[in-house]
């Protein structure tokens, strides 16, 4: 079995603890995003902000955004994003904080930058968003529109349109990838803007599920940006572009995993709790969900640990999104059958935990994209190889 | 459970040897470490011996000695003989999860073929193997064996502490092994659907799946019916 540091073994019984909390007020959120306003003292969402810490939490240094010292940074939020999503997977992505954009700093932001988002992170809770998907173009980067214009002094103006943002409307600053004007097809940067500059605009988007998270469609009208609040700039250019992309993304989809598993186990243990003796073929579907929840959660643990040895091994990380994703959708669609007819209007959480799971298949991309990373892995011979 | 450090090598060995040298090779090595003289029997008696090792056997049982029930050339299938062994016992388990290991190699083995296969067949001018349907196809069984590979893993790897966050919620009992010996199944059939009717003769990788196949049978059983359908419960109730 993997093991772990002691201190994510202690992280991890603290955030078990307070997953519990977000239970509470999940129906609420479900029924009234802004509800959150009402939970932002509760000691996860409080961590989530950036604002509490569980004893021992190892930091490599007293640097805002530093990394945890026992190096597995992907490792440590696999481990709450999981216990988080438990709890609530709507209140967990609703929560204020430095959600992706801290995985994005920590790859392409330099101290200053940071610095600033950290600063003001710190200040009360602050909400951040990550601004990638385009309508009519997903999150493929070649197809990106939004586009970059220098100014001259090495600030830019910001246009275009971004869709499917996650607490975009209540963000303070976000991440927007655009392209520069007049550069190649990959010719993409990440950007931290302060949303209320002028032009930034973003109008919340009603979704079927997770709703917590708040969804977003927004609007860039020449949103200026300063030189200084372009990311990777103090990096080599090998080191900006396309790789630091693909290196966040790895980062961050076993974390989208482990959302997944979370709402999986919440559903499978949703039924231990409420029905209280199965029999027969009832208790073998419960025992192989549970031994499928297992296995996929090896798959994504181990995903977290290739990526935290080396960023570019994502192949793992696309494997365990894809399963567990499947999963999320299977387990609580099987809980639903525990429960027979009207078992929607008669367990509303089992009912928001079957339409929270669909949501993790969009965010860092869906289950056919995952696929052929990995078909391009088994026939480039980067995976399945020993 | 803790199992002998030699055992849980034998267990890689027997993927590693299935994946390179094929099913027979491996199934010999195996036997030979964890059944040396004794042909491992199944819950019902039944056995799998490669003929190479016919002859080191302490009792023949009921070997269909002309070979026409051969799953592939090499293996012999045994009737029952003698009591069969408690299917919980350790040597049972210890045999049971190397089987996994070798039909896990077994599969990444026919995978390898069909990636071979595939890109040599050419549709429109482009080979089939980079169709997105096929592409997709392969990467679910990549999932499957990557998935596999970690469950596996981690009972050679041994135990951890009870209270780690990455215990697993179940035991990999019997059930559990069954299941996890139907999902290689499931991914050598999806992946001998992509080779078409090749497939499906004698001469093509899918004698070798077939006989992967016999011996989940033989020391597994296919997993019981889970009962997919919602139970005839009043909801609000629960249980009844």
């Amino acid at each position: 079995m993997i093991s772990l540091p002691g201190s994510l073994e202690t992280t991890h019984r603290y955030v078990r603890r307070w997953a519990d909390d977000l239970r509470a007020g999940a129906l609420e959120i479900d029924r009234d995003p802004e509800a959150v306003h009402r939970y932002l003292d509760l000691p996860a969402v409080r961590f989530l902000a950036g604002h509490q810490v569980p004893p021992e939490w190892d930091r490599a240094s007293a640097a805002a955004g530093a990394g945890p010292a026992h190096g597995l940074a992907t490792l440590e939020r696999v481990l709450v994003s999981e216990e988080l999503a438990r709890g609530d997977a709507g209140m967990m992505l609703g929560a204020p904080g430095a959600s992706m954009c801290g995985v994005l700093l920590s790859v392409l932001g330099s101290q200053a930058q940071k610095d600033w988002v950290y600063g003001r992170l710190a200040e009360r809770p602050r909400w951040t968003c990550f601004a990638l998907t385009e309508p009519d173009r997903g999150s493929a980067i070649g197809e990106m529109t939004t586009t970059l214009t220098p100014v001259g002094d090495g600030s830019y103006l910001l246009d275009g349109e971004k869709r499917y943002v996650g607490n975009a409307a209540r963000a303070d600053l976000g991440a927007v990838f655009a392209r520069v004007a007049g550069t190649e097809r990959l010719g993409v940067l990440a950007v931290l803007v302060d949303t209320a500059d002028p032009g930034f605009r973003a109008e919340p988007l009603p979704t079927l599920g997770l709703r917590g998270v708040q969804l977003t469609r927004i609007t860039l009208d020449r949103v200026h940006v300063p030189a200084e609040r372009v990311l990777g700039a103090h990096l080599p250019p090998t080191r900006r572009g396309m790789w630091s992309i693909v290196s966040v993304f790895n980062q961050l989809r076993p974390s989208v995993a482990a959302i997944a598993l979370g709402i999986a186990r919440a559903a499978h243990d949703y039924v231990a709790e409420n029905r209280e003796v199965l029999r027969g073929a009832e208790r073998e579907l419960f025992e192989s969900l549970g031994q499928r929840i297992d296995a996929a959660r090896q798959l994504t643990y181990r995903a977290a640990l290739a990526v935290d040895r080396r960023p570019a091994a994502g192949h793992l990380s696309s494997a365990a999104k894809a399963r567990a994703c499947e999963l999320a959708e299977d387990v609580t669609m099987h809980a639903l059958g525990f429960f027979g007819p009207g078992a929607r209007l008669d367990h509303p959480l089992l009912d928001k935990l079957a339409r929270d799971a669909r949501g993790t298949e969009f965010m860092e991309g869906t289950r056919n994209i995952q696929k052929l990373n990995l078909f391009q892995g088994l026939h480039t011979g980067k995976v399945g190889r020993p | 459970m803790t199992v002998p450090a030699e055992v849980r090598e034998h267990w890689r060995e027997a993927r590693t040897s299935a994946r390179n040298d094929g099913l027979v090779p491996a199934l010999t090595l195996l036997s030979r470490a964890l059944s040396p003289g004794v042909a491992p029997r199944g819950p019902r008696g039944h056995a799998v011996v490669p003929r190479e090792l016919l002859g080191e056997l302490a009792e023949s049982g009921d070997d269909d000695a002309d070979g026409d029930r051969d799953p592939v050339p090499g293996l012999a299938v045994l009737g029952p003989a003698g009591p069969p062994p408690d299917p919980s016992a350790p040597d049972a388990r210890n045999w049971g999860t190397g089987l996994a290991w070798l039909r896990l190699g077994a599969s990444e083995r026919l995978r390898e073929a069909c990636l071979a296969y595939l890109a040599a067949r050419q549709v429109e001018g482009s080979s089939l193997l980079l169709q997105q349907l096929v592409k997709g196809a392969l990467a679910d069984v990549l999932i499957d064996h990557l998935e596999i590979e970690g469950v596996l893993d981690d009972l050679a790897e041994g135990p951890g502490p009870d209270d780690s966050p990455l215990a697993p919620g179940l035991p990999l009992d019997g059930p559990a092994l069954a299941r996890l010996q139907a999902q290689i199944t499931q991914a050598d059939r999806a992946l001998l659907r992509l080779l078409g009717a090749y497939g499906f003769t004698a001469e093509g990788p899918g004698r070798a799946a077939y006989a992967s196949e016999l011996l989940a049978d033989v020391y597994c059983g296919w997993p019981r019916p889970a009962g997919d359908s919602a139970p005839n419960v009043d909801s609000r109730k629960g249980n009844v």
